[in-house]
């Protein structure tokens, strides 16, 4: 079996005051061994809940999580403690997400001691010195603490405590967004790197499509808890189907002179909300397309080209752009 | 179109506390015309925001010094003016826009009164209560929001709302100077497309001049007519968009920046970073302040800060381009 998680029709909704709120509402996706999905969509479209409810961080709702075959979501806590040093997850922001009172080497190796993988300190001190080096932090920096490091320093931290398990599969949470740009490629390359070298499975998820347009295989937009196009990376950029995922791209400034005089087609309004959303498509509201049938009834993802899945009632020829 | 309304000349700016003196920015100089917009481009930390603040009069009273220079506003130096001229200045002829439009805003008081404020405090016409009104709900028209919601509190609004209202108090007295600190960075690139042209419309019709602070050469390449590249409080380059965006002159900071930023249309998998790290501006290296990254580093940046070179307003700060004598030093 090639494909290292299988996740199946997998919900999160969250009670609110105000009725019941769809964070993640029936994605299905997978990933094989190796390689990289990158989910992409905007602020509350729902994919850190979708990163963190595969990981088990908030409990699904429904669907399946097949991680190498086993369902990890019906799984007991016990039995999952076991596979949970092989899915680890890169947080987003480097200044919140480490403790501000250990030392670089003493956040490396609490995963070590939490999981109890080294029968000693010896141990645990090669493995740190090791990973350290692996992503590239100065041995001079053991003793250092994490206010004492820039953004870029304190994300490799992040991605030695994500690898320092030796997992297969790591949930990346838009690790590089609160980067500059000239260092975001500092930790991109060793994650690409890494992942030839180790065979590292990776969900990436990210707002920036030229981010993960880098680094995925396979790229799937989201739009309020729903997947709304899912394809390869190539041919979502070279065919963009669905009107949000074309509008997405349209709205991301090129930095080259042409773009000065470019005019694009602006999609109006914003994210409503996704508290006991309206049937059928989420996105007919502001779709410049928007017909009847699309807030009929659910949209189901039907395939356009072989991987290419899109959740959109038009057909082809029929857009009038 | 063509009236100078903001010259900075050989601007210096530290911060100076009891332990280190911070150089945020070192000798810069701009112009800007009427109805231009300025791109000023830098990572964190580069001395954009700081610029900004010395162009409002309102850098912290008790740590920030200016220690050379001049900002002219149409011939007049800001930094000659008593506090209480600077209010005129503020809010009528420069105004700001701030980087997050979720602290920018008073939480207790309504829109309508935080942008009908700045028509009290600067009402050289003598408009009544209701014709104050009357303007507010104009601006919020032209910034999209439906007058009928000015009753409401910046909670009542979104993200990308709240930016409009932010702007509309930036442009509710008609300024001649519109500073936009990162207007966009707090939003989605779908909301950040509708603020930008929103900015551009606003200000073809004002007629505003604008300086749009980003760290997004694509933001840069679609709203600006000259940019200044920023790095350690200096501007290393600085020209017109075409300047910047095409030929092969340029500084190798510049070029950096662009090869790592992930392109959309190029298909290389491998970015291309800028080896090491901005340096400390407590303690600027000697030569040029880029030169421990730059991959064309030679033996005199190290010794001696680089000649500003400039070829028909093609400004580039860099030892490569002083060999070929045709630069003034």
């Amino acid at each position: 079996m090639s494909d290292l998680l299988v996740v199946k029709d997998l919900k999160k909704y969250f009670s609110t005051p105000a009725g019941q709120l769809r964070a993640v509402d029936g994605v299905s996706f997978t990933i094989p061994r190796g390689r990289t999905m990158g989910v992409v969509g905007e602020s509350g479209c729902g994919k850190s809940t979708l990163g963190r409810a595969i990981l088990q961080l908030h409990k699904p709702t429904g669907g399946e999580v097949l991680f190498d075959g086993q369902d990890v979501a019906a799984m007991s806590k016990a039995q999952f403690n076991k596979i949970r040093p092989r899915m680890q997850m890169i947080f987003q922001d480097p200044y919140s997400s480490l403790n501000g009172r250990m030392t670089v080497q003493q956040l490396i190796a609490e995963p070590l001691i939490v999981n109890k993988v080294c029968k000693n300190r010896w141990e645990i001190d090669e493995k740190v010195e090791k990973m350290m080096d692996t992503v590239g932090l100065a041995k001079r920096l053991t003793l250092a603490y994490p206010h004492e490091l820039d953004g870029g320093r304190r994300q490799r931290i992040g991605v030695a405590r994500a690898l320092i398990l030796d997992p297969a599969f790591i949930v990346c949470d838009e690790p590089v967004s609160a980067l500059d740009v000239s260092i975001q490629a500092q930790i991109l390359n060793p994650l690409m790197d890494l992942q030839e070298e180790l065979g590292l499975t990776y969900l990436f998820i990210t707002h920036d499509l030229s981010v993960v347009k880098h680094i995925s295989q396979e790229i799937m937009v989201m739009y309020m808890g729903k997947c709304v196009e899912k394809a390869p990376a190539e041919e979502i950029f070279l065919h963009p189907t669905h009107p949000y995922t074309r509008a997405l791209m349209d709205a991301i400034p090129i930095p080259s002179i042409e773009s000065k005089h470019k005019v694009r087609q602006i999609i109006q309004g914003e994210v409503t909300s996704p508290i006991n959303p309206k049937p059928g498509c989420r996105f007919a509201a502001r779709c410049p397309h928007a017909m009847e049938r699309c807030t009929r009834g659910d949209v189901e993802m039907r395939e356009v080209s072989p991987g290419h899945l899109v959740a959109c009632t038009l057909e082809e020829g029929q857009r009038n752009d | 179109m063509s009236e100078q309304i903001l010259s900075i000349q050989d601007l210096s700016v530290i911060y100076k506390t009891d332990l280190e003196t911070v150089y945020a920015v070192n000798h810069i100089s701009l112009d800007l015309n009427a109805g231009e917009t300025l791109g000023l481009v830098g990572e964190t930390g580069a001395g954009k925001t700081t610029t900004a603040l010395g162009v409002m009069g309102l850098l912290p009273e008790r740590t920030a010094r200016v220690t050379s220079g001049r900002i002219l506003l149409q011939g007049d130096d800001l930094l000659k003016k008593k506090e209480l001229e600077m209010q005129r200045v503020r809010g009528e002829k420069i105004s700001m826009i701030f980087q997050d439009p979720m602290t920018a805003l008073n939480p207790v008081l309504t829109v309508e009164d935080q942008i009908g404020e700045a028509l009290y405090l600067h009402n050289a016409e003598e408009l009544t209560a209701a014709q104050i009104s009357k303007r507010v709900e104009a601006i919020l028209e032209q910034v999209g929001i439906p007058k009928e919601r000015k009753k409401e509190y910046p909670y009542q609004f979104s993200g990308g709302m709240r930016q409009r209202v932010v702007i509309a108090i930036a442009l509710v007295c008609n300024p001649l100077l519109l500073i936009a600190d990162e207007p966009t960075t707090a939003l989605d690139v779908t909301i950040q497309a509708q603020i930008l042209s929103m900015i551009c419309d606003l200000q073809r019709h004002f007629g505003t001049s604008v300086i749009m602070i980003t760290h997004d050469l694509g933001i840069v390449a679609e709203t600006c007519d000259k940019v200044g590249i920023m790095y350690a409080g200096q501007i290393v380059e600085y020209g017109t968009l075409e300047d910047i965006f095409t030929g092969d002159r340029h500084h190798p900071y510049t070029v950096g920046l662009f090869n790592s930023i992930p392109s959309l249309t190029d298909h290389a998998r491998r970015l291309k970073p800028i080896e090491g790290l901005m340096p400390d501006p407590t303690s600027l290296p000697e030569g040029c302040a880029f030169a421990p990254r730059c991959q064309s580093c030679m033996e005199i940046c190290k010794r001696q800060a680089p000649p500003v070179i400039d070829r028909d307003g093609h400004r580039i700060c860099c030892h490569l381009f002083g060999t070929e004598g045709e630069g003034k030093a």
